[in-house]
């Protein structure tokens, strides 16, 4: 067992570097995970502006516990994000994503890095590893975190099903997931994206109807396209307020539409048109129960 | 995780895989938005 590892930082306006640094050792329930898979999420923002990222999806192998625990040695698993307190009502029921009482991962790791991701070795507490069925490689399996999970998250909060046509805002790694869980399960799916690699993309992945947001005609497309209606739900991932605004329009009178993609701005929301009297329900997601990780 | 297993399309998700040593290109990549899911390797390139 080496006593060092590389680390990622970023040290500067797009610029990055490799650190040799001292591997974190296992205590308590934190267990010490060979990472071999890094999925990228929207840690590029922050290398575009030369701000600190810690990286937060990884897939790897078990390599060292503190003590007997949900995990031993050589499982592969898939790491969920952040550092939750495993205590509290929503970290029991599953939604641990939205806990209250986060741990500072320096307090049990010894180390400011010990919850990156960007990482040789990482710790995390063995209840937040899911665990990789057998034959899958590392990076497919990483796909639990970002790539899938939020979307697939949302489309079990919403009951999509065959029966419905989702809307998809925004064709980034999150959004083309989103395709990918709305096709799963059956349902017919609407892409808008403005890049044209990522509309070929979402068609590649079966997105039924890409539509361009900057179509002058996008309204009248998307209600031809579901019978004058209205599409059943919405999986806004793009973080545009413009996104979000389409997406309330175009929700059929009692859809729904999960807000996915993070934003800062404001949306103006009009009670009686947008809500009261279409009856739609507005929700937020950030992941999935991790209850329902097998499925 | 049956999603990401049974999906005939799951795979085709990740578009880009660098080795960690390659970071610099992984972000050039995502800044360009000319991707869907980029992986980076911890254990392969020159990080070994």
């Amino acid at each position: 067992m080496p006593h060092t590892m590389k680390r990622i930082a970023i040290t500067g306006v797009e610029q990055t570097t490799q650190l040799d640094v001292r591997i974190p050792q296992p205590m308590q329930n934190w267990v010490l995970v060979k990472v071999h898979a890094i999925p990228l999420c929207t840690e590029y923002k922050n290398w575009l502006n030369g701000s600190v990222y810690h990286g937060h999806e990884a897939a790897g192998e078990v390599v060292m516990v503190a003590q007997p625990g949900k995990v031993n040695v050589g499982d592969r698993v898939v790491v969920m994000a952040g550092a939750p307190c495993g205590k509290c009502a929503l970290c029991i029921s599953g939604e641990y994503i939205h806990c209250q009482h986060m741990h500072d991962p320096a307090e049990f790791t010894g180390v400011a890095y010990g919850g990156d991701t960007h990482v040789q070795y990482l710790l995390k507490q063995d209840w937040l590893l899911v665990p990789i069925p057998d034959g899958m490689s590392y990076t497919r399996a990483a796909l639990a975190c970002c790539g899938m999970g939020p979307t697939f998250g949302a489309l079990e909060n919403m009951q999509v099903s065959a029966t419905d046509t989702v809307l998809i805002t925004g064709g980034g790694a999150v959004g083309l997931g989103g395709v990918i869980n709305a096709k799963f399960r059956g349902a017919r799916t609407i892409l808008v994206e403005q890049v044209p690699y990522r509309q070929q993309k979402g068609r590649e992945l079966g997105a039924d109807l890409v539509l361009s947001p900057h179509d002058p005609d996008i309204h009248t497309k998307i209600m031809a396209y579901t019978d004058m209606c209205g599409v059943d739900a919405c999986l806004e991932t793009s973080g545009n307020v413009i996104a979000q605004r389409l997406c309330i329009n175009m929700v059929r009178r009692r859809g729904k539409v999960s807000l996915v993609g993070e934003c800062g701005n404001d949306l103006a929301i009009q009670a009686s048109n947008d809500f009261i009297r279409k009856g739609i329900s507005l929700l937020g997601q950030w992941h999935y129960n991790l209850t329902g990780h097998t499925s | 995780m049956q999603v990401i297993r049974d999906s005939p399309v799951a795979e085709n998700l990740i578009t880009h895989t660098f080795p960690m040593n390659e970071i610099q290109k992984a972000f050039e990549v995502c800044a360009s938005q000319e991707c869907g899911k980029v992986m980076n390797l911890a254990w392969e390139g020159k990080t070994q």
